[in-house]
């Protein structure tokens, strides 16, 4: 277990190495003259040189790489071109948006997505099956966007004022804090729960076919039980793999319904970083979704093992 | 994924019918019967024949309404309150915010939907392909390297990476076919690497190496079309992805260039105008989500035709 855990932890880091250096390339050197970002339209050629100095971009670029991976083992990120600010603090004001968006969207659409799964395959073929399947086509090629505009539509179009009460942009955690992360949540969950809904369906109907499932019928079991308690058991581990790969994906979504809704994430952070070119905070950002959708897929490995114990970590 | 692959050369019995010549009817011929057969799948595939036509004929539509997708009409193509105006015999589908036909700048986004769409599809699948096939075959050192690569794409952000690119080298069509192909070819990669591992241990294989065929024949001739089934399976699924992504990223204005017209640029623009114009957005809305749709639908039914037995009862 323990040599699992640091194999796993040292290939994480191979990744986020990968990543950074990726990130780093494309960044900072693709993305050209920060001096310029820094210095404003009106900044005369000495101060622009000044400025190259300071940041050390005269250097050659293997030393640039050098002092940039150093920093990043302090825990350093640097610090905004725009702002001054560190980028680490910067991203820390923001992530408590972005937590709540994506954990209260991750709660409702594994939720939506497994129950509306089980029912599917226990009513294989049904009536059910069929209109959980088009919720699921549907789903699959709903971009967010188009699903946050509908929400805007429907709820403050002309349909009336309906909306007003369920949904104001600003920071979060304040008044009416709940009603406002409604329509959001409802939005980044709803395109993943058709994901979850198709793979749990699947899943189920494999793990049903099974020779312990006809044990735990013939032994008597109720059928709820056989069904929640062994079968979906075994059935989740796929939906819990996928889970640790999606936050990557998530991400992405969750840009969009930040944009779309107004509220200040670490999404709108980023897009309002990339347009004004303040490279230290998009590296940043990325580094920070990375470690997620690494340390995501750790945990989603570990909790497969703890659901089905046939399942070794080797 | 545990598909049976259509085998090469099965010549399936069938019983001597009275007066009838018996027809051998290989895998193909079978899937396409079955696809046939499926009313939803040959629904969504004419509705996308009537998109592509859509799309083709765009500059037809701008000589009929005399409407070229680029021209503002602020004298007839907006109200006295300078607000978007909706469809009559002028405008069939209404104005956008700055007085252009919705209709004709619809069709010109049609365009870059499917075009984006089927090349990035292509191309993912091509090196989808070919370094799941190395990978999975070859192992080693070779498959390390891929299935690393796999994470580290895996584990990229794509909006992030697209916006990126886009400010970084100016937003453009074939930048985001590049962009969204490169995102896709992981999912392929990992699918084929699965069905090569597979593959290898087969007994034709082995056959085909002890009549002294080399690597490269194997992966080629004895491996390539045992797969297939299952790329065309993911490949008619990964389209209305590349679709959603295209629009989002257009969306986002990291797209196609601002200057293109695109679905998701339009409901970029129509994201003001919600309240007060409602053709604005439902018109590219509609259109975008009728094409995935029915991607989608295609592909489910590809599936079914060419795995009838995971099909309908494993897959959804």
């Amino acid at each position: 277990m323990i040599r699992y855990l640091a194999r796993r932890l040292l290939s994480g880091l191979g990744v986020l190495w990968l990543v950074a250096t990726a990130a780093f390339f494309l960044v900072f050197v693709a993305a050209g003259h920060p001096e310029r970002v820094i210095g404003g339209p009106r900044a005369t050629a000495g101060t622009l040189a000044l400025i190259r100095r300071n940041l050390g971009l005269d250097d050659p670029l293997i030393v640039q790489y050098a002092r940039f991976l150093g920093r990043l083992f302090e825990g350093d990120l640097g610090r905004s071109y725009i702002h001054q600010a560190p980028v680490a603090t910067m991203i820390g004001e923001r992530l408590q948006t972005t937590a709540i968006l994506v954990l209260g969207a991750s709660v409702l659409w594994l939720a939506g997505g497994v129950l509306t799964g089980v029912l599917g395959a226990t009513r294989a073929r049904g009536p059910l099956d069929r209109a959980v399947t088009l919720f699921v086509l549907a789903g699959l090629s709903t971009p967010a966007f188009v699903v946050a505009l509908m929400c805007l539509y429907l709820f403050f179009g002309t349909a009336g004022d309906l909306g007003v009460h369920l949904f104001e942009p600003g920071p979060p955690l304040q008044e009416n804090f709940w009603r406002r992360m409604v329509l959001p949540w409802f939005t980044l969950a709803f395109l993943l729960m058709a994901g979850y809904s198709r793979l749990t369906r699947g899943s189920m109907l494999d793990v049903l076919g099974e020779d312990y499932i006809r044990t735990a019928r013939a032994k008597g079991l109720p059928e709820r039980r056989v069904v929640y308690r062994h079968g979906l058991r075994a059935a989740l581990t796929p939906v819990v793999t996928q889970f640790g790969v999606d936050v990557g994906a998530l991400i992405g979504s969750a840009i969009v319904t930040e944009k779309v809704f107004g509220l200040q994430g670490v999404g709108q952070l980023v897009v309002q970083s990339i347009t004004v070119g303040d490279a230290p905070v998009i590296l940043g950002v990325v580094l920070a979704v990375a470690v997620c959708v690494v340390l995501a897929n750790l945990a989603a490995d570990l909790a497969c093992s703890l659901l089905d114990p046939r399942v070794r970590l080797t | 994924m545990t598909t049976p692959h259509p085998t090469p050369h099965p010549t399936p019995y069938t019983a001597p019918a009275a007066g009838r010549p018996i027809r051998v009817r290989g895998p193909w011929s079978l899937a396409c019967a079955r696809l046939r057969a499926d009313r939803a799948a040959m629904v969504s595939l004419g509705v996308l024949l009537l998109l592509a036509l859509f799309a083709l004929t765009a500059p037809l539509w701008a000589a009929w309404t005399g409407h070229p997708y680029h021209a503002t009409y602020p004298d007839t193509g907006l109200d006295e309150n300078g607000l978007p105006v909706g469809p009559s015999g002028e405008f069939w589908l209404g104005t956008d915010s700055i007085g252009r036909d919705v209709l004709v700048r619809a069709a010109y986004g049609a365009r870059v939907s499917l075009l984006v769409g089927l090349a990035a599809t292509a191309l993912a699948t091509l090196f989808g392909v070919a370094a799941g096939v190395v990978s999975g075959f070859l192992g080693g050192w070779a498959d390390a390297v891929l299935a690393r690569g796999m994470d580290v794409v895996s584990s990229f952000p794509y909006v992030l990476v697209a916006i990126v690119v886009a400010v970084t080298f100016g937003a453009s069509v074939p930048l985001t076919v590049a962009v969204i192909a490169f995102f896709s070819f992981a999912a392929m990669a990992r699918v084929v690497r699965g069905q090569v591992l597979s593959i290898r241990e087969r007994e034709y294989i082995e056959a085909a190496r002890s009549l002294g065929a080399g690597d490269l024949r194997i992966m080629t001739v004895e491996v390539l079309p045992n797969l297939a089934g299952p790329v065309t399976v993911l490949a008619t699924l990964l389209v209305p992805q590349a679709i959603v992504l295209e629009a989002t990223l257009s969306f986002l204005g990291a797209g196609a260039d601002p200057s293109t017209p695109t679905w998701g640029g339009m409901l970029s623009d129509a994201q003001e105008y919600y309240d007060t114009a409602w053709w604005f957005l439902f018109v590219p809305a509609g259109l975008l989500l009728l094409t995935t749709f029915s991607f989608t639908l295609l592909g489910d039914g590809v599936r079914d035709a060419l795995d009838p037995r995971a099909g309908r009862a494993a897959g959804g």
